[in-house]
């Protein structure tokens, strides 16, 4: 029998209470995206549908606004998820 | 009249005062359209995730407004002919549970507007692989000088 890589969960943000995801906050984006930036399943992160829906509209808006990566590999890598959006000022 | 957010990311090579100059730009053809302009919320210059006309940095503003719907078009027609401005995004805030999150939004503008915290996640394992790398393309250039 296979290992199961990811235990069942409860929806993270269902937990949090939240009722809308917005794509410029990516720290609540990454509850659903693989290292290498996927959009992870439902059935691995234990998301309900209702956020799974959220969620993805806002990943896809937030890769197309450069605040985070379309594609991670080794010619493309981030070296601290998610650190990399800071204001330098 | 409804209700608007833009997002649009300036090129880090300009100034500041051209940034500013290029985001009152904007906000003039809104003006014109007859648009009323409820908040700005300025990030700042940031990282882009991935290079954007070779630029690697880039100026994020957003416009949160209220429009009739014809002049989006407009708006965002002034937004792809300029050449300083690198990316765009508009979205629409149309239902009733739209709206209270666009309210929300324009009362988090300025108070650290990320509310989740940061959590520490383990780098990508492919991080030491890059810089193994580089480090070994580095001597053999200098042998090549010399």
């Amino acid at each position: 029998m296979r290992e199961r890589k990811f235990k069942k969960r409860h929806c993270k943000y269902c937990e949090l209470k939240v009722d809308a995801i917005d794509y410029k906050d990516t720290n609540i984006l990454k509850y659903s995206l693989s290292e290498r930036y996927k959009i992870m399943p439902r059935r691995l992160t234990g998301n309900c549908k209702k956020h799974q829906e959220l969620v993805n509209v806002a990943i896809k808006r937030a890769r197309h606004t450069a605040l985070i990566p379309y594609v991670v590999d080794t010619k493309n890598v981030v070296e601290i998820p998610f650190e990399t959006i800071t204001s330098y000022r | 009249m409804t209700s608007y957010e833009t997002l649009f990311v300036v090129k880090a090579t300009l100034t500041e005062q051209e940034i500013a100059a290029q985001i009152t730009k904007i906000k003039d053809v809104l003006a014109k359209e007859g648009g009323e302009l409820i908040a700005t919320n300025d990030m700042g210059m940031m990282k882009l995730a991935y290079p954007v006309e070779k630029q690697l940095r880039g100026y994020y503003t957003v416009l949160y407004y209220k429009v009739n719907g014809a002049s989006i078009a407009e708006i965002e027609r002034n937004l792809k002919i300029n050449e300083d401005i690198i990316k765009f995004l508009t979205i629409k805030y149309a239902t009733k549970k739209e709206l209270t999150q666009f309210d929300k939004q324009i009362a988090s503008i300025g108070k650290g507007a990320k509310k989740t915290p940061i959590v520490a996640e383990a780098p990508v394992a492919e991080a030491p692989v890059a810089e193994v790398a580089v480090a070994e393309v580095a001597p053999a250039v200098e042998a090549t000088e010399a």
